[in-house]
Formats: C-alpha cells, structure tokens, sequence
C-alpha cells in the first residue's frame, strides 16, 4: 500500500510539470504580450519606458527563462499578481474557490440526494417499462445545457417566486440562510447532469452487487427485501458510485464555469472567464494550473481512498 | 470492456449460421423503443440542419427594422429579435453550425485519438509512456477550460472552435483505442498473423484496428452529443464563434436580455440545442447498449 501511493504520488510529477507547461505555453501563444496589453492604444510612452515594463514582467528574457521564472514561484506558493487588479492572484483565487467549492459540494450532495433513491428504485424494477422511462429520463437531464437550465430556473423564478430572485452573491460566513438562497438555482442546474449519470451508475452497481453470494446469504437468514436492497445491498454498491463522484469533479468544474456565469457568482469560472476577457493572462495562467492541479489531486485521492475502503484491493 | 472485445472477437458458438441474420435497424425498431426515437430525432435535427435555407423564408442576417422582437406567427413563426432579425432562420443556421464543430471536430479526433492509441497500444514501451503522459496532462484540464484557453490562442472562428474542440477529444479516444489494442494485440491470432510474416503495419490495419474498433465506435455518438454542448457554451460565454455568425449559445445569450417580456428568444435556440444533443445521446446510449448488452444500459 505504501509503495503504490508513493509510486501513484510520482506520477503525479511529470503531470504536473506538463499541466504547467501546457499552461504556460498556451498563454504565452496568445498574440500580443503582457506590456501591450496593458498599453493598450496608448501612444504618451516612450520606448525606453517600454523596455523598462518589458524588464520589469521579465518579458525581455527567453521563453524558457521566464517558464523558470513562473515555475519556482508556483513551487514556493506565489501564483503571482492580476495585472487588472494588482492583487495577488492568490488572494483572488482563495475567495473565488471558496464559492466554487461550496457550489460543488453542494450539487454533489443534490445530485445524491436524486441519484441514490432512484437509482435504487430502477434497480428494484428491473425490465419493462421502468427501465426504458428511467434511462430515457437519465439521458433527457444528460441533454439538456446547463446554462438554458439556469436561464430558465432564472425566468421562472423571477416571474413565479419574486422573492427567490435575489441574485446578487452573499458570502457563506456574512449570512448562511442568504447565501443558500443564492446558491440553491446554482447548485440545481449544476447538479441534473451529475445525478443523472449517479443515478445510472448506482441501477448498474446495485444490480452487479445483488448476484453476489452475500445477498443471498442475508435473504436465506429472513432479511426482509427492503433490508437487503437498503442495508445489505446499496452499502456495498455505494463504492464505485462515490468513485464516479470523484471522477466528475472536473466535469464538474467546467459546468462551474458556466453556471458561475449565468447566475452571476464570483467563483473560479467567472475569474477565468474575465481574466480571459480582459486579457489578465498572468491570472489566467496561474488559475487554470491551479485548477488543474486540483483535479489531479482529487483523483488521486479518489484513487487512494478506493485503497483504503475496500481493503481487498491490493495494487502492486 | 476486455470481455465486449474476446466475445465479439472470438465467436466461440455460431447459432446464427446457415440462416440470415436481421439487417440491424429493423432489429434496433422491434426491441428498442429508445434507439428508434433517438433516430427519429436525430433525423429531424439533421434534415433541419442541413435543408435549412430551403425552409428559411428570410436570410439569417436580414434586418427588418418594422419588425423588432415580433411574437411567433405569420411571416416569422418563431418571431424576429431585437434587431428584426428572424428567429426561425437564425436558429436553422445554429444548428447547422452546431452539426459541423460536432460532427467535424469528433472525425477529427477520433482518428487522430485513435491513430495514437493504436501506435501507444501495439508498439509499447517509451512511445506507449511518452504518448499517455502527454494525454494525462491534456486530460488533466477540465474539457471546457482546455477549449476557453484554446480558443484565446486560436481566435473565434468556426475552424478555430472546431479545432479546439478535436483538441480536447484527442487523448479520450487515444486511452480507448489504447486500452482495447492492449487486449487485442495480446491474442494467438495476432502472434500467428505475425508468425506468417505480416509485417507492422499490416499487422495493425488489418487485423488489430478491425478487432479492436467497436468501443471508439460506440463512443463516437456521445461525444458529439459533448462536442455540441461545448460549442454552445462557449459561443455563450461569449468565446466561442463570433457573432454575426448566430451559434445556438450565442442567440441564447442574445435572449436573455428579452427573456422575461419575449420569452421564446430563449425557449427555442435552447430547445433546438436540447433537440440536437438528446438525439446523439440517444442513439450513442442504444449504441453502446447494443455492442455490451452486459452492462444493461449503464
């Protein structure tokens, strides 16, 4: 067990120096630099000064130089400053992932909340016309975009139920009962394309578990079916289900990315959307790695805790 | 996915044999109800797509100023928007577009994805670590934020978006293909292909690819369900194709401003966009439920 998280904790390595060259690369592939961005269409600087904001963002040194640059920062913690805003883009991005995180955690917990009754439903009426209505439901909340679901939810509230429709964000620790309020359309739209495949993934581990042995064991001892199906059953299947949740979280970062849009909130999404639109590329670059890096991280995690819940599986 | 590949493989009992077998749509119509409605749409949001400027009784760009965001009905069937533009033809030309990026862009990283998984997959060793490395670091990104820096680089653009898109299918449909390779290139009918003198490249076009095939294929479906998603929610966020171009995320966007006094700016586009990727969505579930019946609609 030691050795395969070591080994798995290596190979994180050469991912993470890719992810942050890719990173790196791709915002420096865009045309026009840092300074001339900044400069915009003024025409009131000199080209020494020019020189002198070319050395001070270090631009003026080779490519690989500057990747340097930027890499030993990222490993001593310093994702740099928004040329925007002049803040650290740390300080930005630990309130953005706050809102990001808890939008997550959120939809996650709805989307089980949907998935797991019926997902344990449609594996309790297997064949026939359950069957085809649940995997045509499943794929119909697959299909339908995210960001028209938001704007529905925001047309329907706005016109049925005025007083929900007070969008403008709350931080969580200002007023928990305000910031569910702001969350909640968020945390929905995000949730239906998860509980979808939740609910799939539950219906196939539950009918995967209910051929084993064990079950069969508990219904000869009189269990009752609800016992097996709820207790017996559903407690075994629940592994691979919470391993997809772990898996999505990518997934689920780019719908963020969205939804934080349509709704408005100040989350990880937003923050790359308009440092995009407003071209804060040194923002950007250090945003998208640390999303980047996050999901490696969950992964891992995901990967780790599969180890050590089900204390059958050994890797080698 | 190992067991889909050695059964359909290795046909180890023949019941079929000696009598013709059902050609396979009419065997898709009598036992799957989803499959034939998925087909059914599939077939609207093509023909729509494609026949569009036959049914399109005003150019998509054509503004009638008398007629600013007009009700659905008359000469405009689904109304006009702000600028007097019709509704009806700008959504036939969105969804045109979201045919091509979708169709186009998984073509195109289907072959190459499955070109790599199959040179990673057969050769091995340092070419088979170098080529997932690359894909685990590509995969690493959040397909829609790879696709949003992409296109910061690439421009806005039906090419650029296309691209972008291809760019993040790329190393899903190279692990596939890798993946069923693997199980393909260790069968005795490889080694005995081999042992008769076939060389590399033989070795792998005509027995390895056909052998290991039917997973990229059955996934082929659903990532254009995907690829037409992405496009969509980057033309709405307002970086995918630029406008006058009307992508179906994009009229979405023009909508909302209208939403709540002229609610059908935003109830069509969206519906024509859910239309286009229920219908791919359908069709590749009943693809994939058709190649591994095992895993029961899974």
């Amino acid at each position: 067990m030691r050795t395969y998280i070591l080994g798995r904790l290596l190979l994180a390595i050469p991912t993470l120096f890719g992810v942050s060259v890719v990173a790196f690369l791709t915002i420096h592939l865009i045309p026009g630099n840092i300074v001339e961005v900044m400069l915009g269409t003024r025409t009131d600087v000199t080209p020494a000064q020019i020189r002198e904001l070319n050395a001070l963002y270090g631009i003026d040194r080779s490519l690989w130089q500057q990747y340097l640059t930027w890499a030993g920062q990222l490993a001593r913690g310093d994702l740099g400053f928004s040329l925007r805003t002049g803040l650290p883009v740390a300080t930005l991005l630990g309130s953005a992932l706050a809102v990001t995180a808890e939008l997550t955690v959120l939809s996650i917990l709805l989307a089980l909340a949907v998935a797991l009754p019926a997902g344990t439903w449609l594996a309790s009426h297997r064949g026939g016309a359950p069957d085809v209505i649940g995997r045509l439901l499943g794929l119909i909340a697959l299909s339908i975009p995210n960001f028209w679901l938001g704007t529905l939810l925001i047309l329907g509230v706005s016109l049925y139920l005025p007083w929900l429709s007070s969008f403008a964000f709350v931080p969580l620790l200002q007023s928990p009962l305000r910031n569910l309020q702001t969350m909640i359309l968020p945390a929905i739209t995000l949730s239906l394309g998860l509980s979808a495949i939740l609910m799939r993934m539950t219906r196939s581990a539950l009918l995967e578990v209910l051929r084993k042995d064990y079950l069969r064991t508990a219904r000869a001892k009189g269990a009752s079916g609800a016992r097996v199906l709820g207790v017996h059953a559903l407690r075994n299947a629940l592994l691979p289900v919470l391993t997809i949740v772990g898996l999505q979280v990518g997934y689920l970062l780019g719908g963020a990315v969205v939804v934080e849009n349509v709704f408005t909130l100040p989350g990880v999404g937003r923050l790359i959307v308009q440092g995009i639109q407003q071209r804060d590329y040194p923002l950007v670059q250090s945003v998208v790695f640390v999303v980047a890096a996050l999901v490696i991280a969950v992964n891992l995690l995901v990967d780790l805790a599969y180890a050590w819940v089900d204390p059958r599986i050994r890797y080698s | 996915m190992r067991g889909l590949i050695q059964e359909s493989a290795i046909p180890d009992e023949r019941p079929d044999e000696g009598r013709r077998r059902t050609p396979l749509p009419l065997r898709l119509a009598r036992s799957r109800p989803i499959a034939v409605a998925g087909l059914l749409l599939l077939a609207i949001f093509v023909l729509a797509a494609i026949l569009g400027p036959l049914l399109e009784s005003h150019p998509y760009d054509t503004l009638y100023p008398t007629a600013i965001l007009q009700s659905p009905g008359g000469a405009f069937p689904f109304g006009t928007d702000d600028l007097g533009r019709d509704l009806l033809s700008r959504i036939l030309s969105g969804m045109r577009i979201s045919l091509l990026v979708g169709v186009g862009a998984i073509a195109t990283s289907a072959l190459v994805g499955a070109g790599l998984g199959l040179l990673a997959g057969y050769f091995g060793g340092v070419l088979d670590a170098l080529l997932m490395r690359l894909m685990d670091v590509l995969i690493a990104f959040p397909a829609l934020l790879l696709a949003i820096a992409l296109l910061a680089v690439l421009g806005g653009g039906l090419f650029d978006v296309g691209l972008a898109v291809a760019i993040i299918y790329v190393p899903i449909f190279a692990r596939l293909t890798r993946s069923s390779v693997l199980a393909v290139r260790g069968e005795q009918y490889i080694e005995a292909v081999r042992a008769v003198g076939a060389g590399h490249l033989r070795t792998m076009l005509r027995h390895v690819v056909p052998n290991s095939i039917s997973p990229l294929i059955t996934q082929i479906a659903l990532a254009i369900s995907d690829a037409i998603l992405i496009e969509a929610a980057l033309s709405y966020l307002g970086l995918g194709i630029a406008p006058p171009t009307p992508s179906l995320g994009a009229l979405l966007t023009e909508g909302q401003g209208f939403m709540t006094t002229q609610p059908w700016m935003v109830l069509f586009p969206g519906g024509a966009l859910m239309l286009g990727v229920l219908s791919f969505n359908l069709v590749g579930d009943s693809l994939r439920d058709l190649a591994d019946p095992a895993s029961g609609g899974r």
